[in-house]
């Protein structure tokens, strides 16, 4: 599928939006997987489909169809996160929202998984959005099929050069440049290089 | 230090952060960081790097994913929030006009319409008057509509999120009034069954009861309006996602009946 008319769906076409809608659905329902599905995999759905309509009242901010997917990647993040925010807050019967910065401390001895946070969660989602769209720009999908394999398959060096034909040492070399691309894209979102800063002290 | 020695500093550094260095590569490290403390530093941003990629990729990967079907329920629901935010694209309407007949199919006393109305009817329209003129019957038109008792909720929600607050689906909104009316205004003399749950609007679907009967189902949960049943020997059996509205949708059920019927 390609990415919709951006001007049909500014101007508010029915079939442009769902075509849309149909487009952009396994993304947001991804998002919200990743994030909810070990603690409200019930709310995945409501969760996409809240994400599809502030895409809607954000649409006119966008300037090429392409954008439209980081934009809703990022929305359905944000979303998850703060029902999850929520979730735990009720949890602990305080009914009271809290950065996940704020409860670095408390998580040992509460319901909360540290798996529940990131250093992303912190970031608005213009900001979310402008990143994902950078890593999609400056990350071949040949770079990345190496990076997903070493950083979420958890595959050694030896096993990734095997299963892409590549020298051992050219496996660092992919890996490295990954690193640099992501260190570029970090630098443009000042509040993400902030976090990153932090976290170092 | 070198490029080559940073890079070997490199790859070294991420295959003990992921678990994966042999003792003499963490010896080497160790060596490393013996002679320039400061590669411990490099070393901590390493950490915080592999945190980031491990939580940013996955949500790279989602902008390519591909699995996982637009739900229908969902679909009345994000166009309603097309047409409050963006409005109705006066182009759009322009280029696809919607010209329902205003043929009744299915009420014999349609046929009794006014001439000035009879002199709208397009050509097609014109060979089921003749059948109705020479006394052919017409098939028995039957409405059902999925009710939704209960408490009435602003949104439709997802099957998954009203199972695990223990309720049904289909009690947590309420076919419109005004829904309820325009199907009737469509189909006037039509018999309307209302049903309270899926499993007995199914049952009633699949009932086989006279052979020139049609049954016009609209079902709010799915998002869209079923045609079934038979007439002249042939079999009927078309869903209409409900797109825009309920109302265009009940006009192109019209025209499709209306041409089933004539042809």
């Amino acid at each position: 599928m390609k990415p919709p008319n951006l001007k049909d769906l500014c101007h508010g076409d029915a079939d442009a939006w769902h075509e849309a809608f149909r487009w952009l659905w396994p993304t947001v329902k991804e998002v919200a997987q990743l994030k909810l599905s070990p603690f409200l995999p019930q709310d995945v759905e409501d969760v996409a489909i809240e994400a599809l309509e502030e895409l809607v009242k954000g649409v006119r901010t966008v300037k090429v169809g392409e954008e439209l997917k980081p934009l809703a990647a990022s929305i359905a993040h944000n979303r998850a996160v703060s029902l999850l925010r929520k979730h735990f807050a009720q949890k602990r019967g305080a009914g009271q929202t809290q950065s996940f910065e704020s409860l670095k401390g408390t998580m040992e001895d509460s319901s909360e998984p540290a798996a529940a946070k990131s250093p992303l969660d912190e970031l608005v989602q213009a900001e979310l959005s402008g990143l994902i769209a950078q890593l999609l720009t400056d990350l071949n999908p040949e770079q990345r099929a190496i990076l997903n394999d070493f950083y979420l398959s958890g595959l050694s060096y030896e096993q990734i050069a095997s299963k892409h034909g590549l020298a051992i040492d050219t496996v660092g070399v992919y890996l490295k440049r990954g690193r640099e691309a992501s260190c570029r894209a970090i630098k443009r979102q000042p509040k993400l290089l902030k976090e990153m800063e932090a976290f170092l002290r | 230090m070198s490029s080559m020695n940073d890079q070997r500093f490199f790859d070294l550094a991420m295959k003990a952060i992921a678990g994966q260095a042999t003792d003499a590569e963490r010896a080497e490290l160790d060596a490393l960081f013996v002679r320039g403390p400061e590669l411990k530093t490099e070393f901590a941003r390493l950490q915080a790097e592999v945190r980031f990629m491990r939580e940013v990729l996955p949500l790279v990967n989602a902008t390519e994913a591909t699995t996982g079907e637009f739900p229908a329920y969902a679909r009345e629901r994000l166009q309603t929030v097309v047409r409050q935010t963006l409005g109705r694209p006066e182009k759009a309407e322009q280029s696809k006009p919607l010209q329902p007949k205003i043929v009744l199919v299915g009420e014999p006393c349609s046929a009794m319409r006014p001439a000035r109305d009879r002199a709208k009817k397009r050509s097609v329209t014109w060979s089921w008057l003749l059948r109705v003129f020479r006394g052919t019957s017409l098939p028995v038109i039957q409405v059902g509509i999925l009710e939704r008792a209960g408490k009435i909720s602003q949104q439709p929600m997802s099957p998954a999120r009203a199972k695990s607050r223990r309720e049904e689906p289909f009690l947590q909104t309420s076919v419109r009034r005004d829904d309820t009316d325009l199907l009737k205004q469509t189909w006037q003399n039509a018999a309307v069954h209302s049903f309270i749950n899926a499993k007995d609007l199914k049952d009633w679907e699949s009932e086989s009861g006279k052979k020139a009967t049609v049954k016009i189902i609209y079902d709010q949960p799915a998002g869209e309006v079923r045609v079934l049943g038979e007439w002249n020997g042939k079999t009927l059996n078309k869903t209409f996602p409900i797109e825009r509205d309920l109302s265009t949708t009940l006009k192109l059920v019209k025209n499709y009946l209306d041409h089933f019927i004539a042809a």
